[in-house]
């Protein structure tokens, strides 16, 4: 009984802060508290009419969204690699693709750091792409690769008996049978990338700036409940994401083994 | 079927096609000429070389060493894609994100023969008896009507040659069976050369005009099912194609129709006809095949009858429907006996009788030891 308490407990724990974000973010205060005073969409109404708030939205989805065209273009050349033409140290070859997931994060924005700056790119947009394919890479390789297992690749032998050559036979024939792995890095690689805060940190400058780290600045600046409103409309944008993917995809597609 | 090949142009010819893989030869120096409109099965159990044989033909592997020619030209090299040759792959290979429609139009578009693509379709689908599927899924289908999908999909297009890579074998019997005779039904009304692949003799004995047998990545027979059957001309071949009797014997002499043999058991050597430069002289040892079918078993208290004769003990028997087969045991080793048999006639002999057994000396096959 006791244990069942607590994973209750724990379950109703997990999206509390969420809820409390989200509910403060409805405040007509002037500063941020938890309970609200009054109910207004007054913050809401400045995240949307700052041109600030709204340049570093673009940014981050701008960079998610290429990021993520440019990650899973990737995962897909490298999975292709290891998994149609078994090459050689391919599973080291997945380890080290997959190695951003278990690196500490502060020790790769300062490697960045260096890294960007012996390039030039520190501070710049290019730079910030650069990181986070690295970054989305381990999301976006993963439902690629394992869908690239789960195909026949009897398929392409049977388009090239039929007579097509192989760029028709990889447009209408190869990719096709991958597409709820593509669709899911593209997905997951985006979502990654939007929220990313801790390497981003360290490279962004007066020019370039994301919308999570903006958030972030503006917590240990001031207390505006704007951050609030912003940060629900980011949970509602994630949800958003995570609800399609289950649709299309179905969420136990991250849970399964390859 | 098999003269008029020789007569005419082959429309396929291996030409002494070797395969290695990492030092392992899977096909060994197999020569093969197929006539146009001929139904050829390559038969073998697995591992013998016939699906590395066929994937050569298709375009997917390259000879290590000899060549394969379509109507003459050199094609060993060509890339699948530029091949006349249709596949009917073992588990299908349907494209589960098209429906059956643009599965069977996908070879007429990849080879941009879109002129009247829409009545060819429906033309084939009407072939294979599946009008009205053409928005179904792959996957809404049944397992019979998937292989008349992928049947239609390699048809459509008018291969020189169509390659079937055990397309039944995941079927079960009675479904198999009506689409052996589909299948056979289908190659005769559209004319293709059919090349067809099975480790199941019955599957070859019925639907082919020619059985080429693999063993070993070699071919060791290439002639009629009748042929095959009859005459076979290896112990592989006499074993893997239906059941038989391999008795040892020696040659004791030459004679007008054939050889003279002397068998363990057997009191008189005896003459059997043997094909011609089969090589063999007095003195040789030989296997002698014989079918169990042409087997007569008659009371040990019979006067002989005329050819081969022996006594043997039953051991069992097992009752078939038409047939008995006993399972007999000889000086000449353990025998099969397949005898026809009718309600009411009960079974003559009981198991551990002494019986005679014996066969017509011309049913007898010879087999160089």
């Amino acid at each position: 009984m006791t244990t069942r308490a607590i994973a209750i407990a724990v379950l109703l724990f997990l999206p509390l802060p969420i809820v409390i974000v989200v509910l403060s973010s409805f405040t007509s205060a002037g500063y941020l508290s938890f309970p609200i005073k009054g109910v207004s969409l007054r913050w809401y109404a400045e995240f949307l009419g700052s041109a600030d708030w709204l340049k570093v939205l673009g940014t981050s989805a701008l960079l998610a969204l290429i990021g993520a065209l440019v990650s899973t273009a990737a995962s897909f050349a490298a999975a292709w690699a290891v998994v149609r033409h078994e090459m050689r140290f391919g599973t080291t070859y997945e380890t080290i693709l997959l190695t951003p997931l278990i690196f500490p994060h502060a020790a790769i924005g300062v490697i960045m750091i260096v890294t960007l700056s012996g390039l030039g790119w520190l501070g710049t947009f290019t730079g910030l792409i650069l990181v986070h394919c690295i970054l989305t890479i381990p999301y976006a390789y993963r439902p690629v690769v394992a869908a690239l297992r789960k195909a026949d690749p009897a398929l392409e032998e049977a388009a090239a008996s039929l007579g097509a050559r192989p760029w028709r036979t990889f447009w209408l024939v190869s990719l096709p049978a991958v597409r709820p792995g593509l669709v899911t890095s593209l997905l997951f690689s985006f979502i990654i990338s939007f929220d990313e805060v801790t390497v981003t940190m360290f490279l962004v400058g007066p020019f370039v700036m994301t919308l999570p780290v903006q958030v972030f600045s503006e917590v240990l600046e001031s207390a505006s409940p704007i951050i609030a409103a912003v940060s629900a409309a980011l949970v509602l944008f994630t949800s958003l994401m995570v609800f399609v993917l289950d649709k299309v995809i179905g969420i136990q597609f991250f849970v399964e083994r390859d | 079927m098999p003269d008029t090949a020789t007569l005419s142009q082959p429309i396929l010819q291996i030409d002494a096609v070797t395969k290695e893989f990492d030092g392992t030869t899977a096909v060994d120096r197999v020569t093969l000429d197929v006539a146009e409109g001929e139904f050829v099965t390559l038969l073998g159990p697995s591992g013998c070389g016939k699906s590395t044989l066929l994937r050569m033909m298709a375009g997917f592997e390259t000879p290590t060493s000899g060549r394969i020619l379509m109507r003459g030209e050199d094609m060993s090299k060509d890339p699948a894609y530029e091949r006349e040759i249709g596949l009917v792959f073992q588990n299908l290979a349907l494209f589960p994100h098209m429906n059956v429609y643009d599965n069977v139009a996908f070879g007429l578009r990849a080879r941009k023969r879109t002129e009247g693509l829409d009545r060819k379709v429906r033309d084939i689908l009407a072939l294979v008896g599946l009008e009205g599927f053409e928005t179904r899924r792959t996957g809404q289908i049944s397992g019979g009507q998937r292989q008349r999908v992928a049947l239609a999909r390699s048809l459509v297009t008018s291969p020189d040659v169509l390659l079937l890579d055990e397309p039944l074998s995941a079927l079960d019997l009675k479904l198999r069976r009506q689409l052996q005779v589909e299948l056979k039904r289908i190659q005769k009304e559209t004319g293709i050369t059919f090349i067809f692949v099975t480790h199941d003799q019955e599957e070859a004995l019925s639907m082919s005009d020619r059985i080429a047998v693999m063993n070993a990545g070699r071919v060791e027979q290439f002639s009629s099912a009748v042929e095959t059957y009859h005459h076979p001309q290896t112990r592989f071949v006499a074993q893997f194609v239906g059941e038989t009797n391999l008795v040892e014997a020696r040659a004791v002499s030459r004679d007008a129709v054939g050889a003279v043999l002397a068998v363990d058991g057997i009191d008189q050597p005896f003459s059997v006809p043997l094909v011609e430069g089969s090589g063999i002289g007095a003195g040789d040892s030989v296997w002698i095949s014989i079918r169990p079918e042409y087997m007569t078993l008659g009371p040990n208290t019979d006067p002989a009858p005329t050819g081969p004769t022996l006594t043997g003990q039953v051991v069992s028997h097992s009752f078939s429907g038409s047939t008995v087969t006993y399972a007999l045991d000889s000086a000449a080793g353990p025998l099969l006996a397949q005898v026809p048999f009718r309600a009411g006639e009960g079974h003559p002999f009981p198991n551990g009788e002494t019986v005679q057994i014996s066969w017509a000396a011309d049913t007898t096959t010879v087999i160089p030891g």
